[in-house]
């Protein structure tokens, strides 16, 4: 089946991530022109992806957990039949921090994912000699004093 | 070039450009520029001195450009700080002042922006990294936001594009608001609305140069090439820097439009009300003096009835012609839609060339070999011709046909990625000459680089500021201070003028050749 091919990768790519994410936590650390501009926000945000990553190898790796009543929990909270959900620590930990995530995510510099096709210097069209931009308001009403 | 007795300059005029410095901190902290006196400040509508409560006043400010400028609240916002700007500022690169990366420069602003203007800011400002706006913040906004040429080399290197000059012209125009202004840039301003241009030459000093010009290309030619100012009826008016009226090597790009229009035979003019291209406006963020600035031109081409507007060499004045112009000033729907509205020499130049009705002698240019600096505001603010990148090429393809020997600097240093000269932005004054001889460093390091391996000993400009910039700094890094030249220096160079000396002795070896063969 599909899933058994794909359920050893799983591991590797959570340890890929982790790695990564150790790696630009470091960077910030060691790179003095990086570490001179990042703030607390900046370590708080690599920690938070990072405990994530290492809590859910810990279910994988470690302590393994009940996945089939996890999927149970959570299908139960689509088709809002609620199931009881495995009172396993570090399951507990994995999803607290995940809901933590999801509710910093639109509040933080995390939202920076789209907010690249909100840049003007990246999405304005050159054609100011062709097509006259009107000015703001403001402007406008100056060039009517003249 | 390389003067024989600078031979023994420091070590900084050699090495790889891109070379990162030590960190260190408050390196720059005492370059600041002197205050803009009372009258000056009062002249451009600003308060005359720091105002009192001119922290609620500059917080107010700072609301009211977020709320009208979509891009100055997303550049403010959307910082990750990734670190990819922090090593490519000339003024961190020359210096190695951490608070010359683009990103704790703009951090500068933006730490008061997010105490003031986000709730994480406002509840949480530890966490964020937010800041109240004290007498040091100001102070340091002074200093800081006065090393940023507005160049904008960092923005390319931004993943989001966040443009460093947007923020530090928002900071200029909060510190105008408040009164605490710039003296060099606000002096300037005062200038061209009382006389007409930067360097307060009157309209009689002017025709007695323009005159003189007459003269002198006559002597050299046997022809006499007009520059005629405030002619009416004349087809194209041009406006061009007011160095341009006066130094070197200003003035020999001057004579070089000059003769481009003789012998494409057009009827030109320039004016003594907009005898000035350049518009410090932008420097400090302030839209209406910009304007102002800009309407002078639409008002010299109104009265004077002229049909097309041609920007001579000047860089972040080719920036507000071509991105603003029409904005500020528009629609310029009087002047005539066959032609770029407004064009730049360069193409104008160019077109000729390419149609051929130029006849030039590249061998007057032997003697130079030429390398070309992209001045920022041109490279990274603007187009020419109707291509992306024409801004690069235009002027490359102007100098290849004027010059056998041309040789492009380092790639990273050139074209999208190349650094300011170290004096745009406002900072083209004698009290900033330290950060400017520094920021002038990595250019100067690519300029050796060519110097050494190809055997370059001049590089042509297209920008009144680096011309006069380089002029300056370049005696420091061992060139000598005429190792700058105007692109249309090297035109006037070579043109040669129909019935000339020059054309006829041209015309008779070329006879001589012709029987011979």
């Amino acid at each position: 089946m599909v899933v058994a091919l794909v359920q050893p990768f799983g591991a590797l790519l959570g340890i890929a991530m982790v790695a990564a994410l150790a790696a630009l936590f470091a960077r910030r650390i060691l790179v003095e022109r990086v570490r001179y501009i990042s703030g607390l926000s900046d370590y708080l945000m690599l920690a938070l992806i990072l405990a994530i990553g290492l809590s859910g190898l810990t279910l994988n790796l470690v302590a393994r957990t009940d996945i089939v009543a996890t999927k149970a929990f959570f299908l139960g909270l689509m088709l809002f039949d609620w199931k009881p959900l495995p009172a396993d620590p570090a399951l507990l930990v994995h999803l607290a921090l995940v809901a933590a995530l999801m509710v910093v995510f639109p509040f933080s510099k995390l939202l920076h994912a789209p907010g690249v096709f909100f840049s003007p210097s990246r999405n304005q069209a050159d054609n100011t000699r062709e097509k006259r931009h009107a000015p703001p308001a403001r402007l406008e009403a100056a060039t009517r004093r003249t | 070039m390389a003067a024989d007795a600078d031979m023994k300059t420091e070590d900084f005029s050699h090495g790889d450009p891109l070379e990162m410095p030590a960190l260190c901190p408050g390196a720059m902290a005492n370059s600041k520029p002197y205050p803009a006196s009372p009258a000056m400040q009062k002249s451009l509508g600003f308060p005359e001195q720091l105002v009192d409560g001119w922290h609620d006043k500059a917080i107010a400010r700072l609301g009211e450009l977020v709320e009208g400028s979509r891009a100055l609240r997303v550049y403010l916002d959307s910082c990750v700080k990734c670190g990819a700007c922090t090593d490519k500022c000339h003024y961190f690169l020359g210096t190695g002042d951490p608070k010359n990366m683009p990103v704790a420069r703009q951090d500068l602003l933006r730490k008061v922006y997010r105490r003031h203007f986000t709730w994480t800011g406002k509840y949480l400002p530890w966490l964020v990294g937010a800041e109240d706006l004290t007498e040091e913040v100001l102070a340091d906004w002074n200093t800081y936001f006065h090393q940023c040429s507005q160049c904008r080399r960092c923005s390319v290197f931004c993943p989001y594009g966040i443009d460093t000059a947007d923020i530090s012209m928002a900071a200029r125009d909060i510190m105008d608001t408040i009164g605490l202004g710039q003296k060099y840039s606000n002096e300037i301003i005062g200038k061209v609305f009382k006389i007409g241009n930067n360097l307060g030459l009157p309209p009689k000093a002017l025709k007695a140069t323009l005159e003189g010009l007459e003269d002198d290309i006559e002597e050299e030619t046997g022809v006499r090439v007009e520059l005629p100012l405030d002619r009416p009826g004349a087809d194209i008016l041009l406006v061009t820097p007011s160095a341009d009226f006066f130094a070197s090597p200003h003035m020999e790009g001057l004579i070089g439009y000059a003769k481009v229009f003789h012998e494409a035979g057009v009827k030109w003019t320039l004016s003594s009300y907009a005898s000035e291209a350049a518009n410090f406006g932008i420097f400090i963020g302030s839209h209406d003096n910009m304007q102002k600035v800009a309407l002078r031109i639409r008002k010299a081409a109104e009265d004077l009835k002229v049909k097309r507007l041609v920007f001579g060499e000047c860089g972040h004045a080719w920036r507000v012609a071509y991105s603003f112009l029409n904005t500020l000033a528009g629609p310029l729907d009087f002047l005539d839609p066959a032609y770029p509205v407004p064009q730049h020499i360069c193409e104008f130049t160019f077109d000729l060339i390419e149609k051929d009705k130029l006849r030039l002698d590249k061998s007057k240019n032997d003697h130079i070999r030429l390398t070309y600096h992209d001045s920022c505001n041109v490279a990274r603010a603007s187009r020419m011709g109707s291509k992306p990148g024409g801004q690069f090429e235009i002027p490359r393809a102007v100098l290849r046909a004027v010059c056998n020997h041309y040789f492009d600097m380092a790639p990273e240093t050139t074209h999208e990625n190349t650094f300011c000269c170290g004096g745009g932005g406002g900072l083209l004054t004698d009290e900033l000459m330290d950060v400017r001889t520094k920021g002038a460093q990595p250019r100067m390091r690519a300029l050796r680089e060519v110097a050494d391996e190809h055997g370059v000993t001049h590089m042509a400009a297209i920008c009144a500021i680096c011309k006069t910039q380089f002029s300056k700094v370049m005696p420091k890094y061992g060139f000598d201070m005429e190792s700058i030249v105007s692109v249309h220096q090297m035109v006037s160079n070579a043109i040669v003028l129909t019935g000339s000396k020059q054309a006829e002795e041209l015309d008779a070896a070329e006879n001589v050749g012709a029987t011979a063969s």
